[in-house]
């Protein structure tokens, strides 16, 4: 402990001056190793020093821990007194006290020469301060110069006197300014470091769903706290609340950090979780309940027992190390054993300090330790958000690329679909077209054959057939058309073509074609199928009937179930022995492919074919 | 109707076929023949020497294609009255020359006498308008008269001089198009079939010229309809 103490101040100071009796003056920088101490009561700020008894009290060795054996600390300056020799005037002489706690006060032969901080409440907590008081080497005109320094004694803290140094000002100015910077500034830029690393995390942990980003920002967040005394002099709340509130503020980020510890393992359970976070609270608790004047020897214990938590953590970043990618793993555990160090070092120092095993100037690491926590932790933390977003990027990229292939296959495979369709859709039209030319043309044909073979029918007769044969292929032609499915308009064409047919025979075409209600299930089929019973009709009509008349009507049944379309003839009917031969049959077949039924009405004074087709059934 | 009597050009490569129609033009005592050929060099040459009254021609000519011809004398003599020879008279044939400048088209297999009684029906308007041509005029009607804010209206709106059709017109080519003749026309619209006839003309002289094929060549022309579609 002794060793460690020497190591501190050789690095806070540099080379320690050589001692040198206390009746010097300010020519050589000289370490002021001994002097006495009075106790006087706390009257006024500043406090006068007792002049009239400077000598009365015991001789002590400086640096002095003043604090802690004294049995009422609150009210009461310590009074160091020592004895300096004269000196030329024309120099400016200081005194350097490389830290000292809480605030002090300097008089030299009774006068003020400097005040580190206020001696009422709310006081100072600038417990790690360098103190600089230059003077002028003309005050020190006497034989013997009586230096006081006055430490208010307060019970929140160690009152303590660094080393007390005297030189010309030039000599002491770049040993405070270098110990100002590493004692102060360092600290305060670590707090506000915390108080950043605190936003943007926090923020993080509001956007990212990892828990890591969560108890690294209240890792900063308390830390932040914690280290608030290192340089907010005069808060506006008592020296005990404030001292608990730091305090407090050490066990939840040590609990914080375990749990980041642990998120980064991948081993966070309910059974650790919950245990971390129940002994903070309870601390807190207690700590509240009791008052920080009251709880304050028992930091010591929890501070160890909170440190210990995240130490067993590092210990497990080391035995699991594997689980953590490379680049995070290093600074993890190289960061963790860093922390772990300083923390077990200044826990030892504050206990040895209690116990009175360590005398003299310590270095408290606990500022450091802040900053090598916040940019080694903050930096892994980074690494690994850095490390995630890579990975999503690269996924957006495989599936970006997935899905412009998806999409790619979809189109060709909905292309030969496409095509697949069109060419079953030519098929069927062309199987269609093959058999509506077999049924019809085809027959025709084969009968005109016949009859020629037979030399039985006149010219007349053959025409006739031909007729047929070509007035059938017109059908099947029209019902290629774009209009094909709109039966009023076929009916048009096909009155269009057989009425010089009928006017030449003398025969009359009455038109009584209604609107008929769109039949948009029907197929070009289906409608060649009506086209060819009007048509049948009508030729058999002008066949065998001898008509004067031939009606053509189409309309909807009163009930709109069915639509009609009919034939009327005022020939003189059909023989009911000749039917089949007259080819009804063949009408009836027809209509029984359109689920329709057909009625033919014969009699002397003519004929009437109407083919009734259900609307439901094709609408 | 008058005893005019016209000149019929019959340009028609298949000879028996020719001489078919030849027989019918003859047979009529209202027709002459003013001419029978068989390609679209001869019918020019004719034609150069003096103009039919009635032109008969087949689409599909040894060196030619019908409907360039038809497209050639619409444009030489807007007067000439041009008729096709169709086998099935199906649509897009019709439609087709139509659009080129043909007043009507006739089918082949007709008696003699069918034969010259559609001639004279589509000279003289007795039948005044085909089935399909009718509905053929109606699509561009609707065409026009449908907000379909194209560039049809554009086209018409700026003159503000388009012709727009009557309903009751646009009720006769409507029932044209069902298949009516011009008498059946006359009875359901308790009219006369000489107002039938009239109407036609007043649908022909509203698409803005004397002859009917131009009528619909122009309006195809301005962009009422996309022929080609």
């Amino acid at each position: 402990m002794l060793a460690s103490s020497w190591i501190a101040s050789l690095l806070l100071v540099g080379l320690a001056p050589a001692t040198s009796a206390s009746t010097a003056g300010c020519n050589e920088p000289v370490s002021l190793a001994s002097a006495t101490l009075t106790l006087a009561p706390l009257a006024q700020d500043p406090p006068l020093p007792p002049i009239e008894s400077p000598d009365l009290g015991p001789s002590v060795a400086i640096p002095h821990e003043a604090g802690h054996r004294l049995p009422d600390r609150k009210g009461v300056v310590a009074w160091y007194a020592f004895r300096i020799g004269p000196e030329e005037p024309g120099q400016v002489c200081a005194l350097y006290i490389r830290h000292v706690h809480p605030n002090v006060v300097v008089y030299l032969n009774g006068s003020w020469i400097g005040q580190g901080g206020r001696f009422t409440p709310p006081e100072g907590h600038l417990w790690n301060r360098p103190l600089l008081f230059p003077f002028d080497a003309a005050r020190l005109s006497m034989p013997s110069n009586l230096l006081m320094v006055g430490i208010p004694l307060n019970g929140s803290r160690y009152n303590s006197i660094g080393s007390v140094v005297l030189g010309l000002e030039r000599d002491l100015r770049s040993q405070f300014e270098a110990a100002l910077f590493v004692q102060i500034r360092l600290a305060e830029f670590s707090t506000l470091l915390s108080v950043f690393l605190f936003l943007l995390f926090g923020a993080l942990a509001f956007s990212v769903r990892d828990a890591a980003y969560r108890w690294f920002a209240l890792v900063a967040g308390f830390y932040g706290v914690s280290s608030l005394d290192f340089h907010w002099s005069n808060p506006p709340i008592s020296n005990w609340t404030f001292e608990l509130m730091c305090n407090l503020c050490v066990e939840w980020t040590c609990c914080s950090l375990s749990l980041l510890g642990l998120e980064i393992l991948g081993m966070r359970r309910r059974m650790v979780e919950i245990p971390l976070l129940a002994f903070a609270g309870v601390v807190t608790c207690v700590a509240t309940v009791m008052g920080g004047d009251r709880f304050e020897p028992y930091f010591v214990p929890v501070h160890i027992i909170a440190i210990s938590m995240p130490t067993v953590v590092v210990l497990q970043l080391w035995l699991k190390r594997k689980r953590i990618p490379e680049v995070e793993r290093v600074i993890w555990i190289s960061t963790g054993i860093a922390l772990a160090t300083i923390g077990i070092y200044d826990v030892a120092m504050q206990l040895g300090k209690y116990r009175g095993w360590v005398r003299g100037e310590t270095l408290t690491l606990l500022p450091y330790f802040g900053l090598i926590m916040l940019l080694g932790f903050g930096g892994a933390l980074f690494a690994r958000f850095l490390r995630v977003y890579r990975k999503a990027e690269q996924a957006n990229v495989y599936l970006s690329e997935e899905i412009a292939r998806k999409q790619g296959d979809l189109e060709a495979s909905y292309t030969q679909r496409t095509l697949l369709q069109q060419e079953r859709a030519v098929a069927l039209e062309r199987e269609r077209l093959v058999r509506e030319m077999h049924d019809g043309m085809g027959g025709h044909l084969v009968g005109l054959l016949a009859m020629v073979e037979r030399r039985t029918a006149s010219p007349g007769e053959l025409a006739d057939g031909i007729r047929d044969a070509l007035d059938d292929m017109r059908l099947v032609i029209h019902s290629l058309e774009p209009s094909a499915m709109d039966i009023p308009g076929l009916l048009a064409g096909l009155k269009a073509r057989l009425e010089p047919r009928l006017r030449s025979q003398g025969i009359h075409f009455r038109w009584a074609v209604q609107d008929l209600p769109l039949l948009s299930r029907m197929g070009a089929n289906e409608v060649l199928q009506v086209m060819r019973i009007v048509q049948e009709s009508i030729t058999n009509a002008i066949k065998h009937a001898h008509p004067r008349r031939i009606t053509v009507r189409t309309g909807v049944s009163k009930d709109q179930k069915y639509i009609y379309l009919e034939v009327e003839d005022d020939g003189k009917g059909i023989d009911p022995s000749a039917r089949e031969g007259l080819g009804l049959g063949n009408l009836r077949k027809r209509a029984e492919t359109l689920e329709g039924e057909i009625d033919i009405e014969s009699g002397s004074d003519g004929t009437t074919v109407q083919l009734r087709i259900h609307v439901e059934r094709w609408a | 109707m008058s005893g005019k009597v016209h000149g019929v050009l019959v340009i028609e490569d298949d000879e028996l076929t020719r001489e078919r129609f030849m027989g019918a033009i003859e047979g009529s005592g209202r027709l002459e023949l003013h001419g029978a050929v068989g390609t679209c060099a001869e019918a020019r040459r004719v034609m150069a020497e003096r103009v039919p009254d009635v032109i008969l021609t087949d689409l599909g000519l040894p060196d030619g294609h019908g409907i360039d011809l038809i497209r050639e004398v619409r444009q030489d003599h807007p007067e000439v009255q041009i008729l096709v020879i169709s086998v099935f008279g199906d649509e897009r044939t019709v439609i087709a020359s139509v659009e080129a400048g043909a007043n009507g088209y006739l089918l082949k297999d007709g008696t003699a006498e069918q034969i010259a009684t559609s001639l004279l029906d589509l000279i003289e308007g007795g039948s005044p308008m085909s089935p399909p041509i009718a509905r053929y005029i109606l699509k561009l009607v609707q065409a026009r008269v449908a907000p379909t804010g194209s560039e049809l209206e554009k086209d018409l709106k700026p003159d503000g001089k388009s012709p727009s059709l009557s309903k009751r017109e646009i009720e006769v080519l409507e029932l044209l198009a069902k298949g009516f003749s011009a008498a059946e026309i006359a009875e359901l619209l308790n009219l006369s079939p000489h107002t039938i006839v009239a109407h036609c003309r007043s649908i022909h002289r509203k698409l803005d010229v004397s002859s009917r094929s131009s009528a619909i060549f122009e309006a195809a022309q301005l962009g009422l309809i996309r022929i080609h579609d």
